[in-house]
């Protein structure tokens, strides 16, 4: 090997790679219309109610007890070529934690890989053939704020699922993983928590500054129940979101009753690198369980790798700010419930987190890829899935087990989850006339096969630092 | 003029493409050439050689960067140049460059292996994906772009010998990414 072949090798990375790095003044290109949104809204809400009626309050009004410092976007100038530096410019910490996340990434993905999959399984298997969809770093999250609340067996259960030794192990990781996470760049992700406290419990300053410090979440006291801390609550909501959930979000009426509340959002907007040219899209029908769907087409024809497995075939499509898209098709006959509980398939996604490469069936092939355009929303209940994968402490807890929030007696007594998750083809029209990519002297692959997004499939939509933003089953398109 | 336009241009036939495309990426491309090799005279035949390349090769093919495509075409050239022109010329951008790059030579690889060169871009690529963004931008910009560290720290403010050490730092991480492919006799 001579420098001259590294040379020739960088020279022939891929194209999204120099885009990536190309200097700041021609960013102003990404402010463009996206080309996809996805966005996914987690509200735990009841996260957490009294068991014991009649608590007096011990503070009047409403307050902020905790804020979250992110870093703010750079848009000065965004308007003229040449001074949009398109670059949050965040404390210190946030890059800090991102280079130890990377640090540490195969580690990470080793670790959490059974987890992504687990969770996988037990959220998105459907019961009645409707659309699932959930946030594996947002469930991640939540687990680790609500670990900080409790100890003793309530916090053990989630250390164990987690895959983490202790609470500073666990505080770090969620750190470094809300760090990778994070983008205001070539795409937008930003995973927001807080907390809502009822002004009736005598809650723990400490523990709030580490919800803030390390899992960026804010932290609010109120009159549960009143008009006032509802208005404020929902508009953290719908703001954390950009809007995105405004209408789906069911009115925010709390229970006066309740302790608290725990909230998890994650807004996330991307760009597909390649965009699909409307003019090849094509009216076809999406054959789910119960019928069948008429809906729209994005077709592309491209070269890339596919992954097979016994009973699927994968394939990813890659986004501005090194995010992806994984497309998973099960076999004729097999549905997505199944897939997701298909040990091989289980490892895939593991494996895939953790480098694609080292999933040994694959191939590079031109892929004629037709995706239906969609724009999906999913609520569904989390504690039985949860409790299925052993994390029942919380829901249990007798006085004391709270301590480090609060001396009261309280127990979680619902997760709820709503979600909201779009592709498709949009830029600029005229824009996606590009069909083969130019570079390099390899000839195209022999191989062509058609992948038909026509059926039930699932997704997973991938960050920068192989960390799943959201998976998804699709089982039916609805308009 | 939006790329796509230029494209049409190109496929067209229509020679405005060529003006157009020296218009928006004639200073980019002058600019990794020069880096490379040098002089001026070389990086403006350079870039005109890249334009005369796009014009025969666009269609067929289509790029969907024609920003990297462009710049890949100047970096192929470039080198052409270099390696014909070695000895008669001196010191030049590719020389340091080149030097940089032995830093990531698997120890005990021989100057005389043959190399994959798509398996090794593919192993490039993947750890570029598994840098950090501030890293992987560093790196790009370094031996793709071909930008000078003092360019690198006019823009991030970051002081060059900092920027130096990393780029050190990238360079044995990239050496021990290969070794752990395999690279080594």
């Amino acid at each position: 090997m001579k420098p001259e072949d590294i040379f020739d090798a960088i020279t022939d990375i891929r194209d999204d790679q120099i885009e990536f790095a190309k200097p700041r003044r021609s960013r102003l290109w990404y402010i463009a219309p996206i080309a996809a949104c996805l966005v996914l809204a987690i509200i735990a809400a009841p996260f957490l109610r009294a068991r014991l009626p009649g608590a007096q309050p011990l503070y009047t009004g409403a307050a902020q007890l905790a804020e979250a410092r992110y870093p703010e976007p750079d848009v000065s100038g965004a308007l003229e070529e040449g001074s949009f530096s398109g670059e949050a410019e965040g404390p210190e910490p946030i890059e800090q934690g991102r280079n130890e996340y990377f640090e540490n990434r195969e580690e990470y993905s080793r670790r959490l890989g059974g987890f992504w999959a687990d969770s996988a399984e037990t959220f998105l298997t459907a019961g009645n053939g409707e659309n699932m969809i959930f946030s594996p770093i947002s469930l991640y999250t939540v687990l680790g704020m609500s670990a900080e609340l409790c100890e003793g067996g309530p916090r053990q259960e989630i250390l164990s699922l987690l895959k983490s030794p202790g609470i500073e192990d666990l505080r770090d990781s969620a750190r470094q993983i809300w760090c990778a996470s994070f983008s205001r760049e070539q795409s937008t992700c930003l995973l927001a928590n807080s907390l809502w406290l009822s002004n009736s419990v005598d809650y723990k300053q400490p523990v709030l500054d580490i919800l803030a410090e390390n899992y960026f979440a804010d932290s609010f006291r109120g009159d549960m129940g009143s008009d006032e801390y509802d208005r404020i609550h929902l508009d953290w909501l719908s703001e954390k979101t950009n809007g995105y959930l405004d209408g789906l979000l069911p009115e925010l009426d709390t229970d006066p009753m309740a302790l608290m509340y725990l909230d998890s959002t994650l807004y996330y907007k991307a760009r597909w690198f390649y965009e699909f040219d409307p003019a090849q899209n094509t009216e076809g029908s999406f054959r789910s369980a119960y019928m069948e769907q008429p809906c729209t087409f994005m077709n592309q024809s491209d070269e890339n790798t596919y992954f097979k497995g016994e009973n699927f075939i994968a394939v990813s499509k890659h986004m501005y700010g090194s995010q992806e898209m994984l497309f998973v098709l099960p076999n004729e006959g097999i549905t997505t419930n199944e897939l997701l509980a298909d040990p091989e398939y289980k490892e895939f996604t593991a494996v895939y987190l953790e480098d694609p490469y080292k999933w040994k069936s694959r191939s590079r092939a031109i892929i004629n890829l037709s995706v239906p355009k969609f724009d999906l929303t999913s609520n569904m209940e989390m504690a039985p899935g949860l409790r299925d994968m052993g994390v029942n402490g919380i829901f249990e807890s007798g006085k004391g087990s709270f301590s480090p929030m609060t001396d009261q007696d309280f127990a979680f007594t619902s997760v709820t989850h709503t979600c909201r998750v779009s592709i498709d083809e949009e830029g600029c029209e005229g824009a996606s006339v590009m069909i083969m990519e130019a570079a390099g002297a390899e000839p195209p692959p022999e191989e062509e096969i058609d992948l038909i997004l026509d059926r039930p499939f699932l997704f997973a939509m991938i960050s920068n630092g192989s960390l799943p933003v959201y998976m998804g089953a699709v089982n039916r398109i609805d308009s | 003029m939006e790329d796509m336009r230029i494209i049409e241009l190109f496929k067209r036939r229509d020679e405005l493409a060529i003006s157009e495309t020296r218009r928006k990426y004639g200073p980019y491309c002058n600019k990794i050439a020069l880096n490379l090799l040098g002089s001026v005279e070389d990086a403006e035949e350079c870039v005109s050689d890249a334009l005369f390349a796009a014009w025969r090769q666009i269609p067929p093919l289509i790029p969907r960067s024609l920003r990297a495509f462009l710049g890949r075409v100047t970096r192929n050239l470039s080198v052409s140049r270099y390696r014909s022109e070695r000895a008669s010329k001196r010191s030049c951008g590719m020389d340091s460059m080149l030097s940089e790059l032995a830093d990531c030579l698997p120890d005990g690889s021989s100057l005389d292996d043959q190399v994959d060169a798509r398996a090794l871009t593919n192993i490039v690529a993947r750890w570029l994906d598994g840098l950090p963004p501030r890293d992987r931008v560093l790196f790009v910009r370094r031996y793709w772009f071909c930008d000078s560290l003092a360019e690198i720290s006019a823009e991030t403010g970051e002081a060059p010998g900092g920027l130096a050490q990393r780029t050190y730092q990238l360079r044995r991480s990239l050496k021990n990414c290969l070794e752990k492919e395999g690279y080594t006799i």
